[in-house]
Order: C-alpha cells, then structure tokens, then sequence
C-alpha cells in the first residue's frame, strides 16, 4: 500500500482470520520513518527524494494547503527481477509552497523495502516547436511543478529482448490547473537499472507559425493562462481554447494504468489514453506534435522500443450528429470531434485502456471518453490495417461520426442509444463517466463490465451499471466483421479490399465482386447476387474491414 | 474479475457514492462494495455493502463474506479506486477508519488505511 504521504506498506497477506496463521495480516516491512539523510533504508520515499529537507505545503496542486508529498499513482510489480521481485513506484517532493517539485522514480526490493537501484528524478528535453510550452532554445524541459504522474506504472516484458522489463508510466495535470499550467501530456519508460529510455512528449508544437492541420492561430496564442477568448480573437471555438496547441495532451485515465499485450508477430504493444489537449499533423510530411484526444501505441520488439507511438487512433465526428449513430452534438450544435472533445472537456480514455481477447480470438482496445462514448479497436491495428502500421488516422477524409476516421469507417459505439447525452461536464452528474472496465472471458456470452464513477454521483442506479455483451456481429472465416448476416449485410471496406463470394454456386471457388479504391460502405442484399436460394457468405477478404457498433447489445443492471 | 480456478467469475466494483461528510478541509464520500456473479449485473449483486445503496443488495448473504476488522470504520471511498482481490481477500482503500488499536484515529480525524473483507470461514 502507497500513500499520499510518501509512504509504502507492505502487509502479510495470509489468513488474516482469527483461525489464520502467525503473522497474517502484519506489516512486514514499511517506508514511513524520518531518518538521517542517506542513513535510512526504511524512510518516507520524499524524505530521500528531499534529501531530508522538510515537505512543503501544496499551492499548486489541486488540494492546496495539503502537505502534499508522496505517491500518487499505483506502483507496478516485477515479480520476475532477481533475486528478488521489485516494485517500481514513483514519489513526489515538495520542498516549498509552490513550484517545487521533483518527481522520482523508485525500484524497492519487494521482501525487505530497500531501493535496489539509485532513485532516480525524473527529467528530460526534448525538442519544441513554435512557442510551445517552457520551450526555451528549441526544447521543451520537464518542469516537475507543473505535472502529476496520476495513471499507474506499466511494466511490459519480452523474453530476449535487452530492454526487457521497461516500465511505462505518464504526466498530465490535476483538474482545473489544465487551464492555467502551462504542462504537457509526457510519457516515459525506464528499464531495470532505472535508466532512462523513453521521454515523449505528447504537445511539442505551440501556436507561432505553426501551419499544420488543423489550425492554430497566433493571435489566439495569449489565450493560454488567462481567460478565454482574449481580445481579438475571434477564431472558431476550438482554437481558442487553452487547451490547443502546445499545451495539455497529458494522461490521467482516472489513475488507470496503460495496458500491454504482444500481437502474433512478437511486437509488445504498450497503450495509453492522452486527454484534452491539441491534435495536429503537418500538412507536408503527415509527422505529428500534438497528439491530444487520441489513444497511443507504444510498441517494442525484442530488438529496440519505439519511443513515439507507432499508431494512434483519434476519434473525428461531425457537426450534426444523427444517422449511423445516435449521436445528440454536445454543445449546441458543436462539432463531436477531437476539438470539440477538447472544448467540452470530454477527455479522451478516462475509462482507461482494456485489452481482451473474445470468443472469436479477436484482440480488442476497448475505451471510453468523458462524455460517455466507447471506442472498440483492434489491437495492433488502432487505425484497422493490419499489414501497415503507418498512422493512418489522420481524420482528413471523416465519414462524419465520432470514431470514423480515415481507414477506419467504425470504431465508436455510444454508450446506450437511451442514455442522456453528457452535456459540459462541469458540475454535469447526470451523464455517466465509465471509470472502469472489465472483462469475463468465461461468461456465455462473454461479458464486458464497465463501471461508472462520478465524484458526486448522489446513488447507484440501476442504469448506472450496465454489461454490454457482443452481439449480432458474427466473425468470418478470413477474420472480417461483418454486420449482419446471409444475404443481407452493411460492412466497410477500405482501399485494397474486395468483396468475394464464396457460396456454393461457384462451386466453393471464391469470386470478386467488385475492388475496393476507396473507403466504401456497402450493404449487400439478395438483390446484389446473381442467384436465389440459400443465403451465402460474403465477406470482404481484408481481415479488419468493418466493426459492428450499432451491433452491440447493452444489458442494463438492476 | 475473479474467479476460482477459472470458474465462478465475479466482477467486483468499488464506487463513490453521495456527497460525503466534510471533516476539516477534506470531504470524505461514503462508497458502496459491490459483486456480481454469473449472470451479470442484470441478476443484480450477489453480495454489497450497502442495501440503503443498491436496493437489491441481498443482505442474506453477508454471512460469506464478513469485515475483518477490529477497527471501526466506515465506508469511506477514494476517488477513482479499485478494489484488489486475492486468495478471498477483498482489500479496498479508505480513508474513514474512526477508531484503530494503538491510533489516533477517531470520527472528527478519521485515519486512512486498507479495510479487509474476508470470504474464508472465521
């Protein structure tokens, strides 16, 4: 057990009932003593962080007038490091009232509650574009005041690999000091030694020339810090927000940590879930700086790691909602895109990142954002392109509902087609903030949990706690989704695709039916074959063409 | 989700409910346990904390799985937590523990810390 107070406890977990055995449920060991710097091995972890020096009292986080200083994410275990298993935690130290902060990052022998490694504090550069937060010569420092490491730590393994075990974890601010700090979204990785390999920054390029898509706006730039919009800046909603363009992008996933698996060809893949904060790709060579509302992918092969994500998936809707899903815009009349997300304060993943495998052996990245809407994507193919890991998402050719992006024509499914739409978060209770997800893999249907969590909700309500089991999707024998079934279905294509018969009256042999240059959603009815008689299977031959989201049946609790 | 060597599966959930009690500058929200079995959440839990919470709480069952606790306390959330489950432990964060052996902790300074729940024969 860590604490805000910098401390760690380590329990006997036996039978701690009256009949258990001796010494359950003792602390076994514990960090919670003020020693001699440098002396003590069983000190608060700030005591070592501070160098000794007394905690201050918070004005910058969230709770000020709190001495706050310790851990505030959950640690992650190594339970094979030798010789003995380790746990990797990171710690706060506030010396004074405000701007002074560092944070550290421990390795703590999990028997005896010794740092095995030397902490290490936390810090970085990297490079920063057009007047971005703290740039200052070209880079952009990590300012500890400024963050709060809130999701908790990831490890991710691979057998032979030399940087196997990294440990993932992230930056973004508290509520409400997302406006007025001026922080970024970060994410790093550390290996066993706690060196160092991963430092990305998910909000390199500010408002000053910056010319990518879509825009900034420079005069717009003062925005940040003080209220919004500023004199003059008459631009659309989104880019004057203070959010936009070098500012935010930071990861909080209601103190979720990232979750990793590993795809068929061996590649690890470390997700996480980046909230409010600017999206952009530059027009010329597609590179991207701000990564804001998106999901990430971190992967890493046995022989090196990305050290940005290698795809993201952004969700990109339209301005009037309706059709395919039942959206309602969420404020007056706002586009559901990544902008408004950011503008509404609907940040992306709160739910956190669920890994699960169905019944169909189909590897599934199931999230939610703030304001209620679920994203189900493939695993190792966010953008739904399993031979090309290209970002792809880019929302340049939108279909126009939230989670349709280029390459993707169906990743996003509403939470219940009768739940009330979240409004502007603030002080919203009425709406439903999905916080966390689980999975039953052994239910029949296979059943996924979310559970909503609201601060202030005032009760549990029956529709407050819903399963949503997969239905009417059925899964191909190439792997596609199709969405429906016999002789009548509505599927997406992408560029490359074809649709193939493979019914008797060919004799068993497949047939192409017409290729696929573009995006294309079709729908295919007995009309669209050349024979009566019993229902055959079409299927497209890419494996990853269509989901089902209006398919999903939402069971509510009682 | 738990499960007893693969069968069994229950899914577990700790959430924040009400408003709370403020105690100096800190509002602690009372939070509600709650698992449910096979059948999902439309059978309703088959075991919570709280039946003035969750209307179809079963009180019957509370016999199998009791507070281990010499301590009192109430059940007091911590934003976005989760309960951890082992071995037929159930152990969620707290910060309302209002009377502790060898603490200070008491209603007007209630003390943070682990509540147990126990499925094992006492």
């Amino acid at each position: 057990m860590a604490t805000l107070d910098g401390s760690i406890f380590a329990f006997n977990a036996g039978d701690i009932t009256p009949s258990g055995g001796t010494g359950a449920g003792d602390v076994v060991w514990s960090r919670t003593t003020q020693t001699t710097a440098g002396a003590g091995k069983t000190n608060y972890l700030w005591f070592d962080d501070c160098q000794g020096l007394a905690p201050g009292v918070s004005t910058t986080f969230r709770k000020a007038g709190l001495p706050f200083a310790g851990i505030v994410s959950t640690p992650v275990i190594d339970t094979a490091a030798t010789p003995d298993p380790v746990l990797y935690v990171t710690s706060l130290c506030q010396t004074g009232a405000s701007q002074s902060q560092q944070w550290w990052i421990h390795q703590i022998d999990l028997y005896t509650g010794y740092d095995v490694a030397a902490h290490q504090e936390i810090s970085a550069s990297v490079a920063g574009y057009d007047g971005a937060d703290n740039i200052s010569g070209g880079n952009i420092p990590f300012v500890g005041w400024q963050q709060l490491q809130r999701s908790a730590l990831l490890k991710v393994s691979l057998s032979g690999a030399s940087w196997s075990p990294l440990v993932y974890f992230t930056f973004g601010f508290a509520s409400g000091g997302e406006i007025t700090t001026p922080y970024h979204g970060w994410v790093f990785g550390y290996d066993s030694g706690l060196n160092q390999r991963i430092a990305f920054n998910a909000s390199t390029k500010g408002y000053t020339g910056n010319s990518d898509s879509p825009s900034c706006t420079a005069s717009c730039s003062e925005c940040i810090f003080l209220s919004c919009p500023p004199s003059g800046c008459t631009h659309s909603p989104y880019e004057e927000m203070a959010n936009w363009c070098g500012h935010g992008g930071g990861t909080w996933m209601s103190s979720r940590g990232g979750a990793a698996n590993q795809d068929p060809r061996g590649t690890t893949h470390a997700c996480y879930g980046v909230g409010n904060g600017p999206f952009q790709q530059n027009t010329a060579d597609t590179t991207l700086y701000n990564w804001g509302q998106s999901v990430l992918d971190f992967t890493a092969t046995s022989t090196g790691f990305a050290s940005s994500p290698t795809e993201y998936f952004t969700p990109n809707g339209n301005a009037t909602g309706g059709g395919q899903i039942p959206v309602t815009p969420p404020e007056g009349g706002s586009a559901y895109t990544y902008q408004g997300m950011n503008q509404n304060d609907f940040d992306m993943a709160v739910s956190g990142v669920m890994l699960y495998t169905d019944s169909g052996s189909n590897q599934w990245l199931l999230t939610f954002d703030k304001a209620g809407y679920g994203y189900l994507l493939r695993q190792a193919n966010l953008c739904g392109d399993t031979t090309d890991e290209t970002p792809q998402c880019f929302p340049g050719v939108s279909t126009g509902y939230p989670g349709f992006a280029t390459g993707d024509p169906g990743n996003a499914f509403p939470l219940a087609g009768n739940k009330t739409q979240c409004g502007n978060l603030e002080g919203d209770t009425s709406c439903d903030r999905i916080t966390s997800l689980a999975f039953d893999p052994d239910s029949s249907p296979q059943r996924l949990y979310l559970w909503p969590s609201n601060e202030t909700l005032t009760s549990i309500e029956s529709s407050n706690n819903q399963a949503i089991e997969p239905g009417g999707a059925t899964i191909g024998s190439n792997g596609a989704t199709i969405c429906g079934s016999g002789t009548s279905f509505t599927t997406w294509l992408v560029p490359g695709d074809a649709l193939i018969d493979e019914g008797s009256a060919n004799s068993g042999q497949s047939r192409i039916v017409t290729g696929i240059t573009s995006n294309t959603q079709i729908t295919v009815s007995q009309a669209f074959t050349t024979r009566s008689g019993p229902a055959r299977l079409w299927e497209p031959t890419h494996a990853v063409a269509a989901h089902c989201p209006t398919q999903w049946v939402i069971a509510a609790g009682s | 989700m738990t499960s007893n060597s693969g069968s069994g599966a229950v899914a577990w959930g700790l959430a924040i409910v009400g408003s709370g009690t403020t105690i100096g500058t800190e509002t602690l929200p009372p939070a509600v346990l709650a698992a449910y079995g096979a059948g999902g959440v439309a059978n309703g839990p088959i075991w919570c904390t709280s039946s003035s919470v969750i209307s179809t709480c079963p009180t019957t069952s509370q016999s199998t799985f009791f507070e281990i606790s010499e301590n009192s306390f109430s059940t007091t959330g911590v934003s976005f937590s989760i309960p951890t489950i082992n071995n037929g432990y159930v152990y969620i964060p707290t910060s309302g523990i209002t009377a502790s052996s060898g603490s200070s902790c008491s209603s007007s300074a209630p003390c943070s810390g682990v509540v147990v729940y126990s499925g094992h024969d006492e």
